[in-house]
């Protein structure tokens, strides 16, 4: 096997490590309109991964090929070290939460849920487990209700009842909490979270929201115009950033502009020390990591510059501050004290949170 | 809200509307099926129910009746089996063809049902293209005399009609089933046969109640078929009713039978409509 080089099995890190589903460059196109390219993935045991993306990005259309409604135009997908993408959707151990629930409207909640398990052969335990389903999503009382006599948010839960109930060793959710309004969805993620956490199967989760992606995931996969643009943990994605899109993308950020030169960077009028290389150099500065001087002691290495303040938005816990600076260069800064808005404003940071990004690449 | 004029202008039509059609026809029917004949051919207004005593003692009227509900019956059931897997396909797997199979289905609703009729004429009649087609390749030696003048001509010809009418409701439940439900469907394990046996014909029997309804009520006061087609043993109930309002000159007894069609065909609709109620989700 070791010989084998262009052999049909997966490459060994697939086998050997508890990843579960491997993505092996897949690609799709609709026509000439290329909606994924080379995406390749691995979802370990376990694993709560979501893919983060625009409206565009290919999300969905991942999704769907995983869960079998779409068939990719090149690639593989690897599931406990057998073929899957092979399979047709109703053969696959993977089960999905659709974003709009996806209820059958002519069965009763319980039914809904006891869909999955009639459809099987075997006929056994079906009430019960159906039961401790509805019981783990907290819709026992809804057991008989029709779909459209429930809410939203119980719809919600009855589609994810019923996927669980599958006892899938991969759920797929489609943005399932779009639809909901915003303190319900907070309220939903931690549940979601923590219930994912209780059966410890893999979830694979799509949405375009990043604080949802950055709450609920172990890992994020963001995807940009059908490519991958970084796959890292929330914390290292937000605090690493690869490319400007993704600082971007995730939280708001000051994308700096330099030039490094015999150890030093230049940027408009500020220049600090620092360790890269020589020539042009784009740097992500998140705004909490920019203070209002007199708020921490000055470290010896922090850059201060002074601006005026052009704009600012209330948060509740903190405060976003739109910094003009004389030479040009413009900031955003979160901070949870109060400025004086008058005159200018003296603002300090630490090169070492000013982290070096790549250029997006252009696409189209 | 509204001035009274506007309020006129859009009463008034409507309400003249049913007058003139439905309202003055209806009672005056009403009214004939209690009248009888004179020896004199002339109509005398001396209330009674010999009509309807009639309708039910005299074979012809109850069997013609029975008959053309089973004529109705059969139309309907071919129908649907010809309409469903139609919009099936249309719906599910026509792709980029849907409009195109679309308008092939309705473009036959444009010509002129009697030329339809008359069409089916020159194919079963005994000279007809069907027969002279079975002769020449040698499967009968004489014309089968069965095909033309016969029920089987009436309810073959109705189907034809009158599939267009089941496919249409049909094919717009299909249209309206979300396309995800049948994704979830898959999605848990059902097999596209599970799926649809689980989903797609529970959800899809609005239209199959409501193109059955088409069907069969169309088909029953149908006089054009069995008139060009039917011969003496494929006569319908309107039929009867033509000629008791013309030749016979009987228009009490007629207006009782066609009483009795409208009755029969009210009750049908208002049962299918509740029945398509309790079968739609939404």
């Amino acid at each position: 096997m070791a010989t084998t080089t262009n052999s049909v099995e997966p490459d060994i890190d697939v086998k050997s490590s508890t990843s579960l589903l491997s993505i092996r460059k897949i690609a799709k196109t609709f026509g000439k309109n290329v909606v994924l390219r080379d995406i390749s993935l691995d979802v370990a045991e376990g694993e709560f991964l979501t893919i983060l993306g625009e409206s565009g990005s290919g999300k969905t259309t991942l999704l769907r090929i995983i869960a079998g409604f779409e068939i990719a135009s090149s690639g593989e997908l690897w599931m406990n070290g057998e073929r899957l993408d092979h399979l047709p959707p109703y053969r696959r151990r993977v089960n999905t939460v659709f974003q709009h629930y996806a209820l059958f409207p002519h069965l009763s909640v319980e039914q809904n849920v006891a869909y999955g398990l009639r459809v099987e052969k075997s006929e056994a335990d079906i009430s019960s487990r159906v039961e401790r389903a509805l019981a783990q999503v907290k819709m026992s009382a809804h057991a008989k209700a029709k779909p459209s006599r429930i809410s939203g948010g119980q719809q919600q839960r009855v589609a994810l009842a019923r996927a669980l109930v599958k006892r899938p060793q991969l759920l797929l959710l489609d943005e399932p909490l779009s639809a909901l309004d915003a303190n319900l969805r907070r309220q939903m993620q931690i549940e979601l979270k923590s219930l994912q956490r209780d059966i410890g199967i893999s979830f694979v989760f799509v949405t375009h929201d990043q604080e949802e992606a950055m709450v609920m995931s172990d890992r994020i996969a963001l995807l940009r115009m059908g490519e991958l643009e970084q796959v890292a943990s929330p914390r290292e994605i937000y605090s690493r950033p690869a490319t400007a899109y993704t600082a971007q993308f995730i939280g708001h950020t000051n994308l700096l502009r330099g030039k490094v030169s015999e150890g030093f960077l230049q940027c408009h009028s500020l220049r600090w020390k620092t360790s890269l290389a020589d020539g042009p150099a784009l740097l992500s500065l998140r705004p909490e990591n920019v203070r209002p001087r007199g708020e921490t002691g000055r470290t010896l290495d922090s850059v201060v510059f002074k601006g005026t303040i052009s704009d600012r938005a209330f948060h509740g816990a903190t405060e976003l501050l739109r910094v003009e600076c004389a030479d040009g260069l413009k900031f955003s800064v979160r901070t949870a004290s109060q400025i004086d808005p008058a005159g200018e404003v003296e603002f300090q940071f630490d090169p070492a949170d000013a982290v070096p990004i790549r250029e997006s690449a252009e696409r189209s | 809200m509204f001035s009274r004029a506007y309020r006129a202008v859009v009463t008034i039509p409507p309400l003249l509307w049913e007058m003139v059609f439905l309202v003055v026809p209806y009672l005056l029917m009403f009214c004939y099926s209690f009248w009888s004949v004179s020896a004199s051919q002339t109509i005398v207004h001396a209330w009674n129910f010999d009509n309807y005593r009639q309708l039910l003692t005299v074979n012809v009227y109850w069997q013609t009746l029975l008959r053309s509900m089973w004529i109705a019956a059969r139309v309907t059931m071919f129908s649907l089996l010809l309409g469903y897997p139609l919009a099936y396909f249309l719906s599910f797997h026509a792709d980029s063809r849907k409009e195109l199979c679309y308008q092939l289905v309705i473009i036959p609703l444009w010509v002129s049902y009697l030329v339809r009729a008359y069409a089916w004429k020159t194919i079963l009649g005994s000279e007809g293209l069907l027969n002279t087609l079975l002769q020449y390749v040698h499967l009968t030696h004489r014309p089968l005399d069965f095909l033309l003048y016969s029920p089987f001509a009436v309810v073959l010809t109705l189907t034809h009609i009158y599939t267009p009418f089941t496919f249409l409701p049909i094919y717009a439940a299909l249209e309206h089933i979300p396309r995800n439900l049948i994704e979830a469907s898959h999605d848990l394990g059902a097999s596209p046969r599970q799926t649809f046996w689980r989903v797609i014909l529970p959800l899809s029997i609005p239209g199959v109640l409501a193109g059955a309804t088409f069907a069969f009520v169309l088909s029953l006061g149908d006089f054009l078929a069995p008139a060009l087609l039917g011969g003496p043993s494929g006569i319908m109930i309107s039929n009867i009713v033509v000629s008791l309002f013309g030749a016979a000159y009987n228009w009490p007894l007629g207006s009782a039978i066609s009483l009795c069609m409208l009755v029969l065909v009210v009750s049908l609709l208002f049962l299918s409509e509740r029945l398509e109620k309790k079968w739609s989700f939404s």
